[in-house]
């Protein structure tokens, strides 16, 4: 993960210099992110609704505009989501399960400001989403008994969004005498891919006598690729 | 236009996301666990399909088997005479909806593992069936809650007989009315062939109460005939529970025996050739008046003698019946016999006997016994007495004693006994014996015993046992447990020991992510 961070930033930064002169200045953004996953198989789990609530931030840095018009943003995601269901398959009783999704993405802005305060803005990325799913049998049982289900996956993600931005007037912040600081908002819809991962975990728990198992049982593939909605508050510094 | 009617609801939509569809809130159940030779058949409570779950030694797989056909729905599912070993499954099926007048009441048999099907119509439902011991035909009839499917016309004599060796056809199966004048059929006997005249007869019994229907199934058009076997005024309820048939002996004919709880009779049918009558052979009633109500009996032939041995939990006795001269020898008894088998070995024929809640099981040789009637009888006390008995094989008997706090194995070759003694609550009606081991499973414990060294010893498993089953043909045995993804603990039957256990987990929910098209 450290590698794919320093991968990202090296492109933003490196990539800069390289640009038509550019009003240079970096850009955090604290983001919320639902997600309505499209697969129904995600009900396993996220047992009262086919959504994931995704928070984390975004780092960029503006690298270059066309004409003052039409500004190019690199920048780096990250976004942490968690999830947790209760699937009653069985009369006999279910599970407790819970889904861990971290997303690192990188990708590109392109912003355009209509007025000094409102603008819009359309963006495209890639990245790995790593994902984490656990499971525990909600039954009362002997102590030697392995009730723990888990496993973890790395794959893809390709995701696009488009949004509208908001900022202070920069004339505003100018007769109020303030540099190099700017505050915002933005709001987008868009779509993430992620690559169509499957739950095949490993048995674990139970106690030092249990009897050892390594087989696995394979509960099926299922797709987190969704339609996501943001939300976020940004900081723009230099 | 005014967005906001459009933004506001999809702002509303992505913010809560969807509604769950309620892919996992009907549950997985599993019902009526049947024992095949590969493994055990369960139905999905749901979708009322048949998994087959094949059982390995190192693991077990789903397999879908069979699924009724849309506006069907399964009404029972079974094995033929060969139980847990059966190879073949079979399942009666009948219209969900009554208009649903093209789909018809059926039979159909599947053979394992692949899950070829051969389907039988037989338009009732019937809710009794019997099968021929070779498993070659299969009887459907009506029992006595039949009536209360039917929504039209019931007829309680009407059968369907299946020829499972032929393929379905416009007489295969066979549906007809038998004349048992209107009573419900209370049993059916298959008896072995024998020869009437110069015929190969081979004879199934309809039982009913004072009647009895024989009909030929060696005959095409399974001719048959009626035998009465008390008069209209006689109120006693007279159902024969044990039938048996024995060819020309001497100078007796081909006779069946039977017995009934309701009547101190035995009854002796002779069989005789009647070419003039449309079934072409006829039966003879003769009365053998036991003086007690005979719960079981075995028809001995020594010599120019034919014997009945006869025993009745209503008299502390065993009578052999002599049948040509009616003569009877009384050998006393502590307590009634009940139940009574034969046994072949090394050293000769005998008669195996015990009855609940007596202190005994009696042996009696059958060499010779016209001559010596019982003066040889033999037996083995049993201290803690007898509350009921399962028979192992030939050789071996589990007796559960009145006494409470064990079991006993009963060896008749040595006629020794070994008390097994627990605390624990053991299936033992359950027990399986497998080579020289004896299977006995608890709540969490599989015990083993071997026979011949006489060592007890135990496997403890990490989970409560639900069902134990042993698969002598691929040498597995299973302990199945309740936990909701499905999980087994499989071992090895020659080496019943936690190192050689293997944890089976997940085979109910293998796929249960892909959604039901795509499950296995």
């Amino acid at each position: 993960m450290k590698r794919i961070i320093f991968v990202l930033l090296s492109i933003a930064l490196f990539s800069a210099p390289g640009f038509a002169r550019a009003d240079r200045h970096l850009e955090l953004t604290l983001d919320v992110t639902p997600t309505a996953v499209l697969d129904d198989s995600f009900e396993f789990f996220a047992s009262s609704r086919l959504a994931m609530d995704s928070y984390g931030a975004d780092v960029r840095f503006e690298v270059a505009d066309v004409k003052d018009a039409l500004h190019i943003l690199p920048f780096i995601s990250y976004r942490y989501a968690k999830e947790s269901g209760y699937p009653e398959f069985a009369d006999n009783g279910a599970m407790n399960t819970d889904i861990r999704v971290r997303d690192l993405t990188g990708g590109v802005r392109l912003r355009g400001w209509f007025l000094p305060w409102l603008g819009a803005f359309g963006q495209a990325s890639a990245g790995a989403t790593f994902i984490d799913m656990h499971g525990e049998l909600d039954q009362l049982g002997n102590e030697g008994m392995k009730d723990t289900y888990a496993a973890k996956k790395t794959k893809w993600n390709l995701g696009a969004s488009f949004g509208a931005e908001f900022r202070i007037s920069p004339n505003y912040l100018k007769r109020k005498k303030i540099r190099n600081f700017n505050v915002g908002g933005e709001i987008g819809f868009g779509f993430i891919k992620r690559g169509r991962t499957n739950f095949k975990p490993s048995l674990s728990g139970g106690d030092e006598y249990s009897i050892e198992s390594d087989r696995t049982v394979n509960f099926g593939d299922f797709d987190l690729s969704g339609i996501t909605f943001n939300l976020g508050l940004t900081f723009s510094f230099f | 236009m005014n967005y906001r009617y459009i933004m506001v609801p999809l702002l509303c939509w992505v913010l809560a996301g969807c509604e769950t569809t309620g892919l996992f809130d009907d549950g997985i159940t599993y019902t009526g666990k049947v024992q095949v030779r590969q493994g055990i058949v369960m139905m999905d409570a749901l979708t009322e399909r048949l998994d087959l779950f094949t059982v390995r030694a190192d693991s077990i797989s789903r397999d879908v088997l069979y699924a009724p056909e849309e506006g069907e729905q399964i009404y029972d599912v079974f094995t033929g005479p060969l139980g847990s070993d059966s190879t073949t499954l079979f399942t009666l099926t009948y219209p969900v909806e009554d208009r649903q007048s093209d789909i018809l009441a059926s039979l159909t048999s599947i053979v394992l593992p692949g899950g070829t099907t051969a389907r039988y119509e037989t338009g009732s439902l019937f809710g009794e069936y019997r099968f021929s011991p070779d498993g070659r035909f299969l009887v459907l009839y009506h029992g006595m809650d039949d009536m209360s499917y039917s929504t039209s016309l019931f007829n309680p004599n009407e059968i369907a007989i299946i020829d499972l060796a032929a393929a379905p056809s416009e007489t295969n199966p066979t549906i007809r009315s038998i004349d048992i004048q209107g009573h419900t059929i209370e049993d059916i006997f298959f008896l072995d062939p024998v020869a009437v005249g110069a015929v190969q007869r081979r004879l199934v019994a309809f039982v009913t109460d004072g009647l009895i229907q024989l009909a030929d199934f060696a005959d095409p058009d399974y001719s048959s005939i009626t035998v009465r076997l008390k008069t209209l005024t006689d109120q006693r309820a007279i159902v024969v529970s044990h039938m048996d048939v024995r060819g020309a002996w001497g100078t007796f004919g081909p006779r069946i025996f039977a017995i009934a709880p309701g009547a101190t009779e035995i009854y002796d049918i002779e069989l005789v050739d009647a070419p003039d009558r449309a079934a072409g052979f006829d039966a003879s009633l003769n009365l053998l008046d036991a003086g007690f109500r005979p719960d079981d009996f075995a028809v001995v032939e020594d010599g120019t003698s034919l014997l009945l041995v006869v025993v009745s939990g209503s008299v502390s006795a065993i009578t052999i019946f002599e049948v040509d001269t009616s003569a009877a020898t009384t050998i006393l008894t502590e307590g009634g016999l009940t139940t009574l088998f034969r046994r072949d070995h090394i050293g000769g024929p005998e008669l195996v006997m015990y009855g609940d809640y007596t202190n005994r099981i009696y042996l009696l040789p059958l060499t010779d016994i016209a001559r010596h009637m019982g003066d040889d009888l033999d037996s083995i006390y049993v201290p803690d007495g007898i509350e009921s008995i399962s028979v192992l094989d030939d050789d071996r008997l589990l007796v559960h004693p009145y006494s409470g706090g064990g079991i006993i194995m009963a060896d008749l070759r040595s006629r020794g006994l070994t008390h097994l003694y627990y605390t624990d609550s053991y299936s033992w009606g359950n027990a399986v014996l497998h080579d020289d081991t004896l299977f006995l499973s608890s709540e969490s414990r599989i015990s083993f015993l071997n026979i011949s060294a006489g060592q007890p010893m135990e496997l403890v498993l990490d989970e409560p046992i639900t069902n134990f089953y042993v698969f002598a043909h691929s040498g597995v045995g299973m302990a199945l447990h309740s936990t909701p993804t499905g999980r087994a603990t499989l071992f090895p039957l020659d080496n019943p020991t936690r190192q050689a256990c293997l944890i089976a987990d997940g085979f109910y929910v293998k796929g249960i992510l892909n959604g039901e098209e795509e499950q296995p």
